[in-house]
């Protein structure tokens, strides 16, 4: 940016102003005259320097004027840097011309010039209302005028340089703000995106095994039920037969009462009635058991899809982890030996949804560190540490004989996003989310893990959740 | 008579395979719920079927399959199968069995199935 020399002269004295002009501005034939004269000055940078300082003047005999000048430099948007007034004139004085310029352009250094008689600094601060007015005796040495002339608009410069930077660094600020927002936004969507595949995912788990844990039941029962459709018409047949033969009764015809039972005799042998009448009840048993077993995975299903539902609820967290084993039985049942060591619970008032998606992941994350066949073993005890409510904890330990956490990756799992699993297969949201679960519920969760021998997960729950519903929706998103 | 043994760790799943041979052919039933066991009756029983669920605790199907292979080459073995298993019942087919059924099949195919072997056996 150009350097601002523009100074306004306010002097009603026409000999000062010229003063100015020899000071501030001289003609270029002076200055033709000093490179002359420099020549034969030894002090030559000196002088050099002095006549280089070119300021663009522009003078006013008059306190109006000098505002005028003001407002139409401000207007042009081509400022004056400095004034110098003249205390004493006619009209309008040295101080109220100060005055007006300022509430012009609060940024123009100005300089009174005053008398030894005249007024003091304070009169004058008193009519300016600023005391950052600066202040001139009388009669001024052409030296002190070029000083300040320098000095003032170098300072006006200096200012508004810091200004545009000031103002260029605010706006950058307010780029970055929106810039951080922006991305703020952007990681949020993901993270809801990711917090969502990974609740596909492990409905996905889910649905396989219930697919599977299904399939059994509905494969036996729909065999007993076409089994039970070929016994019913077989002993209609006989029925029809045994009725035949009590109607044959009363007709005293012995030879065909005979040989009616001769059939039946036969038709029992082979339908297999007795092997029919032995079985009935038995195949209606199982069936019942089967139709029992559906059932019960529909009511394990039903609370696991209430996640979206919060409620507190007193419960024992045993029948939560019996759930939550029941869901993943058969990622479990080919590889695993659970060992339940269960101990006595009081009831536990929290969000049983939230807590069994909390062991279905520890117990799915067990079974996946499993290579071959190993053991998990679940714990629960209660402990009471002090005499206040908030000492009295229930804690679930759940280990594995998995393959471990490497050491440089443990203090990372419960981190979002963190995953050892190849890409797709794991959105490393698991156990973070687990880990906010437990926490909104004023809980603790902590690991324990040695490579090649397996992993304890320990959960520290008060026997009363501290948060509210809301909340801890609001800590989980979409989970 | 003809002996059948049915490995499924699921016992009603075997009762329901034993009812549906039961109803209509002269067979004589064995029931094994897990590999371990299933080979064990097998030297004992020396059935000339075997109905042999893939997806078991333990020794599973397959390696169950391999080792009654190994012990008999000329025995039927019918595989018993989830839809999602399919891949595995092919592969045990590979290996040697007679044949495989989806769960939940179809109790007239399972009996037409084990006629056939039987018929093949007789002949």
């Amino acid at each position: 940016m150009e350097n601002n020399v523009r100074i306004l002269i306010v002097d009603d004295d026409s000999g000062v102003r010229e003063s100015y002009v020899d000071i501030l501005a001289p003609t270029p034939s002076l200055e033709i005259l000093a490179r002359g004269a420099s020549l034969f000055e030894t002090n030559r940078s000196k002088r050099q320097k002095i006549y280089r300082e070119p300021y663009d003047l522009t003078l006013v005999d008059r306190g109006d004027k000098g505002v005028k000048a003001v407002e139409e430099a401000t207007r042009q948007g081509n400022p004056f840097s400095v004034a110098f007034i003249d205390m004493k004139m006619p009209g309008m004085d040295g101080a109220e011309t100060a005055k007006r310029i300022w509430a012009v352009d609060p940024r123009i250094k100005a300089v009174i010039i005053t008398a030894y008689s005249e007024h003091g600094p304070d009169d004058i601060i008193q009519v300016t209302g600023r005391d950052d007015i600066l202040y001139l005796r009388k009669p001024f040495n052409s030296e002190e005028i070029r000083q300040f002339a320098k000095a003032l608009t170098v300072q006006w410069n200096l200012e508004r340089e810091r200004e545009l930077l000031t103002g260029r660094l605010r706006k950058a600020l307010h780029e970055l703000e929106e810039l951080n927002r922006d991305l703020q936004k952007k990681v949020e969507e993901q993270a809801a995106l990711l917090i969502q595949s990974e609740k596909m995912a492990s409905i996905g788990i889910l649905a396989a095994g219930v697919a599977h844990e299904i399939n059994n039941p509905i494969s036996f029962v729909s065999g007993n039920l076409s089994i039970l459709d070929q016994y019913t018409s077989r002993m209609k047949t006989l029925f029809h037969k045994y009725r035949e033969l009590t109607a044959s009764l009363t007709n005293r015809d012995k030879s065909k009462l005979l040989s009616l039972i001769k059939v039946i005799r036969d038709l029992e042998q082979k339908t297999k009635v007795d092997l029919i009448m032995e079985d009935m009840a038995d195949l209606v048993k199982e069936s019942m058991e089967g139709a029992t077993r559906v059932a019960n995975i529909v009511r394990d299903l039903k609370t696991f899809s209430r996640v979206d539902q919060f409620e507190l609820r007193s419960i024992d967290l045993n029948k939560t982890l019996d759930t939550a084993i029941h869901i993943l039985w058969n990622e479990l049942k080919y590889k695993v030996n659970i060992v339940k060591e269960y101990g006595d619970l009081p009831a536990v008032k929290c969000f049983p949804e939230k807590l069994s998606q909390v062991f279905m992941n520890i117990l799915m994350n067990a079974a996946q560190a499993i290579e071959d066949k190993g053991t998990i073993k679940i714990k629960t005890a209660y402990v009471q540490e002090g005499r206040r409510s908030s000492d009295r904890t229930v804690e679930i330990r759940i280990s594995d004989t998995g393959k471990g956490i490497p050491k440089e990756d443990i203090s990372k799992i419960f981190d979002p996003f963190f995953t050892t699993k190849p890409p797709g297969q794991g959105t490393g949201l698991g156990l973070s989310i687990a880990y906010d679960i437990v926490a909104a519920h004023g809980g603790k969760m902590t690991v324990k893990s040695q490579e090649g021998a397996g992993t304890v997960f320990t959960i520290r729950l008060p026997l009363k959740a501290k948060m509210s519903g809301s909340e801890i929706t609001e800590r989980n998103v979409n989970s | 008579m003809n002996r059948i043994l049915v490995i499924d760790d699921d016992v009603n799943v075997c009762r329901m395979l034993k009812r549906i041979l039961m109803l209509e052919g002269e067979y004589e039933i064995d029931m094994a719920h897990d590999g371990k066991t299933g080979l064990q009756k097998f030297e004992q029983f020396t059935p000339q079927i075997v109905l042999l669920d893939v997806m078991m605790p333990g020794t599973g199907g397959i390696q169950t399959l391999m080792e009654i292979k190994r012990r008999d080459s000329e025995v039927g073995v019918i595989m018993i199968t989830a839809s999602e298993d399919e891949a595995l019942a092919k592969k045990a087919l590979s290996l040697g069995a007679y044949e495989y059924l989806v769960k939940p099949f179809n109790a007239e195919y399972l009996k037409t199935v084990v006629m056939v072997k039987v018929m093949d056996y007789l002949d």
